[in-house]
């Protein structure tokens, strides 16, 4: 059974007049626990004010319109119940008054002894990889680094015991060197205590090296979703596939040229009724501009949402 | 090879913040219409380095940076503003140097006139032309810097560095705040423009796989000194140093991830 479904989610963006303006529309997918589950894209997809509709963290100007995000037994999500989440910027989230010991005791809310509470602190530390727990359950966050930072974060969101982690960017802003031992920790964590993991990222490097599921979205829909492997290894819709190949790669040869994708992601409320990506897209026909492809699953694991897609033209 | 091949020869670079030394001793020389990467993690010295050798931290700054036979950190007043023309700088955030009131095509006629290079009617055509050349059509010289989108804004970033006639020209992560495909884009451009107009860049930034297209030669540098240094491709191929070797290890890559998952 999965832990999380999303199911037709629709989320529009208020307007002055009482309206709304499409941003995510018809998103579903399913999250496992003990999997990690990646929703990618580039800015303005839509996959982070997804990732903030499941928790029910919507800022007001965004409302859900349609769908529904439900655990796996069919209960709905209550707000902040059995989720928590870490985002981009560590040294914003973290209050700088106050010492990170009485952050993530606040997290743990109130349970057991004293000492008790103390001993779990010191346990998600070192968890987190602190050799000395004591030392930074003193600190203020001004004292760490950003990775150090980043990893008291995920401190204080496994003291909640999520059931589900939303990990929003949470190695966009570290050193490429820092990021590969946060994504490892995330890793092992996922697996050990058969934690979901929704990873929210631009970063299809990152994708590949700790997901087992994802999801791509271009102007507010998922074009593309399954096993990472699959979907990275042969992507079938043209937009992973352009996305794919404007990557620098570590095996290039200096004079290649990057194959750079032409035009913009169209604003919400500027999407036309067919394909979104149809505007830039090399196999463009007139179907793709008039209606919205279906979504096809296909046997690999994989579904796709392109008039192109399955055999269906070559 | 001869004094004339490098268009820069920094010597004993070192620049200093109070007692905080963020360049300790840095030497290289870029050469003519090449593209030097200098890469690192945050902190390495990088962007102070940057700085320094456009003349960018007077105070700061002691070494020799050779540029058309002066001394950049030893210029006077006449000298320095002749150099301003010919060595320029463009940086990661796109909306930080353009004025938020200014059109496009004004804002590159701008500094035509502030460098006293055309005005009026003059400076309006050239400016047109700039747009072109960063591969914008006609219409963005009437775009306000909010109705264009991150990639759009490098490109006029670009164009004004362009525009008075630089030689140098110095990318501190030039695309690091913009999406893929737009990154490939402005990464393209700036190829192209080294290709047909023969321009040197220097390229500051942390992502060693777009050091592998992009830069001739490259140098590392990890706190304020210079771990490795030499042709881009040898160096990335075979990493002569722990520090580079952790570094590429830790590069996110689709084609190496997907590898190495396979085979576990």
């Amino acid at each position: 059974m999965s832990l999380l479904d999303v199911e037709g989610l629709e989320l529009g963006l208020r307007t002055p007049e009482g309206g709304t303006v499409p941003l995510v529309e018809d998103v579903s997918f399913s999250l496992e626990a003990g999997r990690m589950f990646a929703l990618v894209g580039e800015s303005g997809c839509g996959k982070s004010v997804t990732a903030a509709a499941i928790g029910g963290l919507l800022p007001g100007s965004i409302v859900q319109t349609g769908g529904r995000i439900r655990w796996g037994g069919g209960n709905a999500v209550r707000r902040g119940e059995g989720i928590a989440y870490v985002f981009q910027d560590p040294g914003e989230c973290l209050d700088p008054v106050f010492t990170v010991g009485s952050q993530i005791a606040e997290s743990l809310r109130m349970r057991g002894s004293r000492r008790e509470r103390r001993e779990e602190m010191e346990r998600l530390l070192r968890r987190v990889g602190f050799a000395e727990p004591g030392r930074v359950l003193a600190s203020y966050p001004h004292q760490l680094s950003g990775g150090q930072q980043q990893r008291a974060m995920l401190a204080m969101a496994l003291a909640a015991r999520p059931r589900l982690l939303v990990a929003d960017e949470p190695t966009t802003a570290l050193d490429v060197t820092v990021q590969a031992k946060i994504l490892r920790l995330l890793a092992e964590l996922q697996r050990e205590a058969g934690l979901g993991v929704l990873l929210i990222t631009h970063n299809l490097g990152v994708v590949a090296e700790v997901a087992d599921e994802v999801a791509v979205m271009y102007a507010g829909r998922i074009v593309e979703a399954g096993p990472v492997r699959t979907v990275l290894r042969r992507p079938e819709h043209p937009y992973p596939a352009a996305l794919l190949r404007a990557l620098p790669r570590l095996d290039a040869v200096r004079g290649d040229e990057l194959a750079d994708i032409p035009g913009v992601v169209p604003p919400p409320g500027r999407r036309g009724p067919g394909c979104a990506f149809a505007p830039r897209c090399a196999r463009a026909a007139a179907v793709c501009r008039e209606c919205v492809p279906p979504w096809r699953t296909a046997a690999d694991g994989r579904g796709v949402a392109c008039h192109h897609a399955g055999g269906v033209e070559s | 090879m001869s004094a004339e091949d490098f268009a820069m020869r920094v010597e004993d670079l070192h620049v200093r913040y109070g007692r905080f030394e963020a360049v300790k001793g840095v030497s290289f020389a870029v050469r003519r219409g090449r593209c030097l990467g200098i890469a690192g993690e945050s902190g390495c010295g990088k962007s102070s380095l940057a700085r320094a050798i456009l003349g960018l931290e007077p105070d700061a700054a002691s070494g020799r940076v050779w540029f058309g036979g002066m001394d950049v950190l030893r210029m006077g007043r006449a000298e320095r503003r002749a150099f301003r023309r010919r060595a320029q700088i463009v940086f990661q955030d796109t909306y930080g140097s353009l004025n938020p009131r200014m059109k496009a095509g004004e804002a590159i006629a701008e500094v035509l006139r502030v460098h006293g290079l055309a005005r009026g009617k003059e400076a309006a055509e050239r400016a047109a032309g700039w747009l072109e050349t960063v591969g914008l059509t006609p219409d963005y010289a009437e775009r306000f810097p909010h109705e264009m989108s991150g990639g759009q804004r490098q490109r006029v970033n670009i164009a004004r560095a362009l525009c008075v006639g630089a030689e140098l020209l110095v990318a501190d992560e030039p695309a690091s705040a913009l999406d893929v495909g737009m990154q490939a884009q402005i990464m393209n451009l700036l190829r192209r423009l080294q290709r047909e107009r023969g321009i040197t860049w220097l390229l500051i930034g942390h992502d060693l796989a777009a050091m592998r297209y992009l830069a001739d030669d490259l140098l590392v540098m990890r706190e304020g000194r210079v771990v490795a240094q030499g042709d881009a491709a040898e160096l990335l191929a075979n990493p002569p140093h722990p520090y580079l070797r952790e570094l590429l290890a830790a590069v996110p890559d689709v084609p190496r991830a997907l590898a190495r998952r396979g085979a576990e």
